[in-house]
């Protein structure tokens, strides 16, 4: 990964700044990651040097092509981000009571300090998200007062499209959920070139007291792109977060998130698939930091690997000193379709604190012989038997998605819905 | 649970039993490592030239390699300038009968527990009792003799047996594997040589107790055993050291070489002195432990590890023919200011091969316990099976338990299931066993025991009972 300018973009506070040029000074720290680096130790590390960034235009290029046919139909307020930037055009920003939807650009100028913790440097060890810090100063902020219900979903809808170089864009969302209320978030990830490039996507997330969130991820962009997005999260007193990502699209779909448990009683819950063919390589990246007692938290994931892709899962349950009382599972299995496919699955707990129940479980193996042959024996051919199976494993993780229109459009994707 | 807490302050306080030091003219090289120490160690030896180019290959790779850093462990800096790396005990005559050993050296296996001129009588094991790098006295020799096998130090084995030596040795690890193998390599002083000829089963289980002695003086072990076709052989390694101030580098490495149909079973109970309450002293134990098992041959590790400030070891299993079976039983206990990253690799390369992880960590008081493994199944492994369970008990509000496996799996037949809880030792449990009579500090002890069972039943005999007594006398400096 390289930068294609030294000059940081602009907007904020004089501590975003200060921050945005530490951020550039970390990224020449840490270089590019290596397979040393345990969190990028599967990822196409000859790629990922290709990167480039720099500051994002003023506008995106327009785009000239049918964006909803590619998106779910959702109604309600979206943003479009096209190259990093957003594109009012597209974008609807209806206000609605108790929720400012703004673009990220605006959110700087007018109340930074909505957007201040999205800046902060800290300890960063991922240079990509030095690069976002740096460099990503559009997007969309999400700001939902205390005591709303939101019953519509929120669309962010990120496009890659053949831009200029730098060959990397940086977009940032933002997310609040005040005390006592609830919202849908819908991210979905497309592109519309066959050039290399990647798109470099940091969501923050921060959960007031008994707030609930329900995020989904929805990772299609081109095979030639790659794609890396981070969600961080912090978690208020029995606030709840839920994350559903799907990881289907990019050479290198990576969707890492941290989740800080930082309120009593706080839960987390995430669930994903992750859907490979070609070459693909598809990571899961997950962090969860029980930092308060009686937290809950689980992660389920599955993954289904198909000609010479590969699968990654690394997910983490932290479980921090005095967080007593914490209930932690995760899970994720994985099928094997192919003979050149590979999966790559750590599931890893780090336990300092004596009252907790943890457990974490991993599976590999291939279509189950037995069930086909079941299949076949009444006569269902080969080919079908073997997709409702697939099918059958994949759409435990569609289950979990709340919102109709993003299912269907989740299994139109998978080609299930034509079986 | 307050008198839980008092109880287990009071008893972290206890000391280890069998802190002690014996006092034996040693022979020591001055400290420090350059090719020099390395052709002064392979001349005191005695060694052949191969061995010495062997040597000095691995030198000059460790020269290179930096001390790696990614275990979950809190290291001092180890001065590798400041270690002595060659330390013999004074030379002896030739002894004819045990009653010739040492009488200081007796008395030093009496404190512990193995009067060693009661060993052939007793018990039906052979004994290579190892002092300082050097092999004191080796037992047993004749019986084993008549079955054909070979069962002797590795200075030994170089000087008789150099064909055999020269094949296998480094073809598990090799000199670069690792930079504490390198280092290894380039200085290990003694250590054991076994080889069982085609189709024997040796008469007994093998086994050597290793002991550190003398201060500032790094131990370099090297094992290597051998079983050829159709042969099965039990190998036993356990220990015990004596109380220090400074921390010692222990960096062995342990060579098994299954070949078709062969068996080999190799238990360790690790007792070394795991340093004070403050984590002051103790012993650095980082190992590199390795089988190859060919075609249907089997490879088994146990370990019970209580002992060492530092624990950095992963028995591992290369299952390269068909049909090779792995495995790995381990419980690992840390307390006070103990930390152990252990675990095993299973790397997959025959077609329908199975290897099983039982890994139980216990942590205490201010320990901090990683299981970190790797199951590998390769493109080649058809039908390759693993099944992996790791459980860790948390015994203390300060102490940590991690768990840190890694799967990779390359071939869509493999099938490979990963297990892990983290519990701790629930006060009903407690007070169930209580309320029948029993005092806390049993009720924990056979809880814990409970915990371990798995593993402990896959020991041989002579090492289960030693095994439950360790264990037992571990928790009683660490909780209730």
């Amino acid at each position: 990964m390289t930068i294609s300018s030294t000059a940081p973009a602009v907007g904020g506070t004089d501590a975003m700044a200060d921050a945005r040029l530490g951020a550039l000074d970390r990224i020449a720290e840490l270089g590019p990651p290596t397979r040393r680096d345990e969190a990028w130790r599967y990822a196409p590390h000859r790629q990922l040097g290709e990167l480039t960034f720099g500051p994002s235009p003023e506008s995106g290029p327009s785009l000239s092509v049918d964006l909803d046919s590619v998106v779910p139909t959702l109604s309600g307020p979206r943003i479009v981000v096209v190259n990093g930037a957003v594109d009012r055009d597209r974008s609807k920003l209806a206000s609605i009571d108790g929720i400012r939807i703004s673009t990220l650009g605006d959110a700087l100028a007018e109340r930074p300090e909505r957007v201040a913790p999205h800046f902060e440097l800290g300890d960063v060890d991922d240079v990509f998200l030095a690069a976002n810090i740096a460099f990503g100063n559009d997007g969309a902020v999400i700001h939902i007062e205390d005591n709303v219900d939101l019953d519509i979903p929120i669309h962010i809808i990120d496009v890659a499209v053949p831009g200029d170089s730098p060959n990397g864009t940086c977009t940032g969302v933002v997310v609040h959920v005040g005390s006592q209320s609830s919202a849908t978030v819908v991210e979905t990830r497309v592109g519309f070139t066959d050039a290399f490039g990647g798109s470099n996507i940091r969501t923050s997330v921060t959960l007031d007291a008994d707030a609930t969130l329900e995020h989904i991820v929805l990772q299609d962009v081109p095979t030639e792109q790659i794609h890396l997005s981070r969600v961080d999260v912090t978690q208020g007193l029995n606030s709840t977060f839920r994350a559903r990502s799907f990881n289907l699209g990019a050479a290198y779909g990576r969707l890492a998130y941290t989740v800080h448990l930082d309120g009593e009683g706080a839960h987390a819950d995430l669930s994903g698939l992750f859907f490979g063919f070609g070459d693909q390589t598809l990571d899961q990246q997950l962090d969860i930091t029980h930092a308060a007692p009686n937290c809950t938290s689980r992660q389920s994931y599955r993954g289904v690997l198909d000609d010479s892709s590969t699968g990654v899962f690394n997910g983490g349950i932290d479980v921090k000193p005095g967080a007593d009382g914490t209930d932690a599972e995760q899970s994720n299995d994985n099928l094997l379709l192919s003979n050149r496919a590979e999966i790559n699955t750590q599931p890893r707990l780090e336990i300092l604190a004596d009252e907790v129940a943890c457990k974490h479980g991993a599976t590999v193996g291939q279509l189950d012989d037995t069930a086909l042959y079941y299949m076949r024996s009444r006569g269902i051919p080969a080919d079908e038997a073997r997709r409702l199976l697939i099918n059958g494993f994949a759409d435990q993780a569609v289950d979990d998605v709340g919102i109709g229109a993003v299912r269907d459009w989740i299994t139109h994707r998978l080609g299930h819905d034509d079986v | 649970m307050s008198e839980t807490l008092r109880e287990i302050e009071e008893l972290t306080q206890a000391s280890y039993e069998y802190g002690f030091s014996t006092d034996l003219d040693t022979d020591v090289a001055p400290p420090g490592l350059n090719e020099d120490i390395v052709r002064l160690i392979s001349a005191k030896k005695d060694e052949p030239e191969w061995l010495l180019e062997w040597r000095l290959k691995a030198y000059a790779a460790w020269k290179d390699m930096e001390q790696p850093d990614w275990a979950k462990l809190n290291i001092e800096p180890i001065d590798y300038e400041a270690i002595s790396y060659w330390a013999a005990p004074k030379k002896k005559p030739v002894l004819d009968s045990m009653d010739d050993v040492d009488p200081e050296i007796r008395d030093m296996f009496d404190k512990l527990g193995i009067p060693l001129h009661e060993q052939k009588m007793l018990s039906n094991v052979a004994v290579d009792a190892i002092v300082d790098s050097v092999s004191v006295t080796t037992t047993f020799k004749e019986t084993l003799a008549e079955a054909g096998v070979i069962f002797c130090s590795f200075s030994e084995a170089v000087q008789d047996h150099p064909e055999l030596v020269r094949e296998h040795l480094g073809s598990v690890v090799p000199v670069r594997d690792n930079f504490f193998a390198a280092l290894n390599s380039a200085v290990f002083s003694d250590g054991s040589f076994c080889y069982i000829p085609k189709g024997v089963r040796c008469p007994m289980e093998l086994s050597t107790y290793f002991r550190i002695n003398s201060q500032n003086t790094g131990q370099f072990e090297r094992t290597l055993i051998v079983a050829e076709d159709d042969s099965h052989v039990s190998y036993l390694e356990g220990c015990t050291a004596p109380q220090r101030d400074e921390n010692q580098l222990h960096a062995a490495v342990v060579e098994l070489v299954a070949k078709d149909r062969a068996e080999i079973k190799y238990s360790t109970v690790q007792n070394w002195y795991p340093g004070d309450e403050n984590g002051l002293g103790g012993i650095y134990n980082f190992v590199t432990k390795r089988g190859r098992a060919h075609t249907d041959a089997k490879i088994s590790w146990t370990q019970v590890e209580t002992g060492s400030a530092i624990t950095w070891k992963y028995p591992s299993v290369i299952l390269q023919g068909d049909r090779s079976v792995g495995e790995f039983y381990s419980v690992a206990l840390s307390s006070k200011r103990q930390q152990a990253d252990t675990g095993t690799k299973m790397v997959h390369i025959g077609a329908d091969t199975t290897s099983s992880i039982i890994s139980k960590g216990i942590s205490a008081a201010q320990g901090q316990n990683t299981y970190r493994g790797l199951v590998k199944m390769m493109r080649s492994a058809e039908n390759a099976r693993n099944y992996t369970q790791c459980d860790s008990l948390l015994l203390g509000k300060e102490c940590g338990a991690h768990t840190i496996p890694y799967i990779e799996v390359k071939n869509p037949s493999a099938q490979v299931e990963h297990e892990a809880s983290t519990s701790t030792v629930g006060e009903d449990q407690l007070y169930y066993c209580r309320q029948r009579g029993m005092t806390e500090e049993d009720a924990m002890s056979m809880i814990v025991n409970g915990f371990c069972r798995e593993v402990f039943n896959e020991l041989p005999m002579e090492f289960a009972v030693e095994a439950q007594r360790l264990l037992s006398v571990s928790l009683e400096g660490s909780v209730g």
